[in-house]
């Protein structure tokens, strides 16, 4: 099986419109290989709406409205704000199976510039009642996403990454509560999804060696959210931390502060994210790690100024376990 | 029903159509007056195959209000035709009412949420794609306005419904002149709008919205059409239809009549002035 997110999404997608003669794929004119084998293959239920992306999710949802599932495949940017108001009222309005497979999750794009950055649509699809929302971290969670959103028979958006990573998880894993525990941890709980969990986890073993122990959770469905196994993963460590490849405004930041503000119990809680900034010009994945501590070594900076102030220990008085006064 | 039976229903739901809005204090008649005949050649004059009781109906064909600020003709011809009870138009935009100032679903014998324009067309042209797929000889409505027309995403989906040839898709344009505070030709000119639907691959016929022989006479013909092209039907019509002072006036879009405006539409509407 491939690493790659979208060959092993597009597979899925081949056997579910092989099985479901009522299952649709249309395009903004994007390609991919997965999309080539099920315009050959499967020409009736493939459509390239061109460059239009409002009217593609209106068609979208008239088709969906006369009993089929229609899956939509372009650039997360593009496929998100610009039919916004379309998803908004004419998919989501009437709660149709229209499921976004969208390419370009955080700065997956990142060296194209501005307009092709996935970093401000999570706000703007949190925000639609019904939606779902998924942000998985390798092939196999995309495949299982895809599942997933297949059959709920409701609207959802899949955010695809470029990246191909070793798997997370076992071939077969059932994905239905929408996060993983990767690794458990007494200290700390870093929650992180798409890319940044891969960071997470790199971070995790470094703090390992300062004697720190985190709990790392892919939330790789941030709508709907089973707040109750959320609050109770997180009421679980004294110090909590989100890492995403993300604005701070709407993302997996903004959500995790609407759960722990309604918590009693609420670790102490810092985000790790994009800020609310356009970035001119080319910004690869690494300049984010670097600048904006998305990478291993940020996040476990983060991590551990966080526990050692809630020790009392400085966070400069590291290895000494001096006490402040 | 004959012509006189039609026109006299037309002349009815006016009437429906101003005191809706009165009850509520607000509302768009004049953009509701535009297309009253169109929607009385539809649902009463045996054009458009529905079932008031069951409006789920597979079969039946889809109307869409694509310029959703027409709504108080939509819920009065529904009302009228037995989707839901007459008093209920005395609710018409009364917290909780299900008739709101714009449709939804949530109303019966409505197909979409509408009120902001240039859904309509897209949405349209995807139930028509499902119909073919399905081989149902159910058509789709949708009923555009014209300053709706200035939207982008009507000429993306007009573009897409062309290229397909979605000969089940009727679009009807009531092509009133006015948008909401101006003549469409002094904002951004839409003629020659015939010409526009042709090079999209759009087969056009012009008609007197107000005409109701004409009305029936064109959308009976529709299933007896030879075509693999979608209809443009463009309705010339006039704004506010049956109130003098609301006529064809930039003035009246969504103002309400107030003191003797009152009086003066009733009799107007009622024939009597």
């Amino acid at each position: 099986m491939s690493n790659d997110p979208r060959d092993v999404v597009f597979d899925a997608l081949h056997t579910i419109l092989t099985r479901d003669s009522d299952a649709f794929l249309v395009t903004n004119d994007m390609g991919a290989m997965g999309v080539d084998r099920i315009r050959q293959e499967m020409p009736r239920q493939f459509y390239n709406l061109g460059i239009a992306e409002q009217n593609l999710i209106s068609v979208a949802a008239g088709l969906a409205a006369t009993g089929k599932t229609v899956f939509t495949f372009g650039i997360l940017s593009h496929m998100t704000a610009r039919c916004y108001e379309q998803l908004r009222l004419d998919v989501c309005g009437l709660d149709l199976p229209v499921i976004g497979i969208a390419s370009g999750a955080g700065l997956s794009y990142g060296v194209d510039g501005p307009t092709h950055h996935g970093i401000y649509d999570l706000g703007l699809l949190r925000g639609i009642p019904g939606m779902q929302v998924f942000n998985p971290a390798d092939a196999r969670t995309a495949g299982g996403c895809v599942e997933l959103a297949y059959a709920t028979k409701k609207p959802a958006l899949i955010r695809l990454d470029k990246e191909a990573p070793e798997p997370l998880y076992e071939v077969g894993t059932d994905f239905g509560d929408g996060m993983k525990l990767l690794r458990p941890g007494r200290d700390a709980t870093i929650v992180a999804t798409g890319c940044s969990v891969h960071r997470a986890l790199e971070a995790a073993t470094l703090l390992e060696r300062d004697g720190i122990h985190a709990t790392v959770l892919d939330l790789f469905r941030l709508k709907p959210i089973d707040e109750e196994l959320l609050g109770d993963l997180l009421r679980a460590t004294p110090v909590a931390v989100s890492v995403e490849e993300h604005s701070a405004i709407g993302g997996l930041s903004s959500l995790l502060a609407e759960i722990l503000a309604a918590m009693d119990d609420a670790p102490r809680f810092r985000r790790l994210s994009m800020e609310d900034e356009f970035l001119l010009g080319a910004t690869s994945r690494a300049w984010a790690e670097e600048h904006r501590g998305l990478g291993a070594s940020g996040i476990a900076h983060t991590v551990r100024g966080l526990v050692d102030s809630l020790r009392g220990l400085r966070p400069s008085a590291r290895g000494t376990e001096r006490r402040v006064a | 029903m004959t012509t006189h039976d039609l026109e006299a229903k037309a002349r009815e739901i006016r009437q429906r159509v101003l005191e809706t809005a009165l009850s509520g204090g607000k509302g768009h008649v004049p953009p509701a007056l535009s297309w009253v005949d169109i929607g009385v050649a539809l649902y009463h004059g045996g054009i458009l195959r529905h079932r008031p009781d069951e409006p789920d109906w597979r079969q039946r064909d889809r109307f869409l209000l694509s310029k959703g600020h027409g709504c108080l003709t939509l819920y009065s011809i529904l009302a009228d035709r037995g989707f839901f009870p007459t008093e209920e138009l005395e609710t018409f935009v009364r917290d909780g009412s299900r008739l709101a100032g714009h449709p939804d679903p949530e109303i019966p014998g409505c197909e979409m949420i509408s009120g902001s324009l240039g859904h309509g067309l897209g949405f349209g042209a995807g139930l028509a794609l499902g119909a073919r797929h399905d081989g149902g000889a159910w058509r789709v409505f949708t009923l555009l306005g014209d300053g709706e027309c200035h939207e982008g995403s009507i000429w993306e989906a007009a573009a897409f419904a062309g290229h397909h040839g979605l000969s089940n898709l009727i679009a009807i344009i009531d092509r009133n002149t006015l948008c909401s505070t101006d003549f469409t030709e002094n904002v951004i000119g839409l003629e020659p709008g015939a010409d526009r639907w042709r090079v999209l691959g759009w087969d056009v016929t012009e008609i007197d919205g107000h005409d109701l022989t004409a009305l029936v006479q064109t959308l009976g013909m529709l299933d007896a059409r030879m075509a693999d092209k979608p209809l443009a039907i463009i309705a010339h019509t006039t704004k506010g239809k049956g109130v003098s002072f609301m006529e064809g006036s930039p003035l009246w879009h969504h103002r309400m009549p107030r003191g003797d405006e009152i009086d003066r539409a009733r009799a107007e509407l009622a024939g009597g002035a």
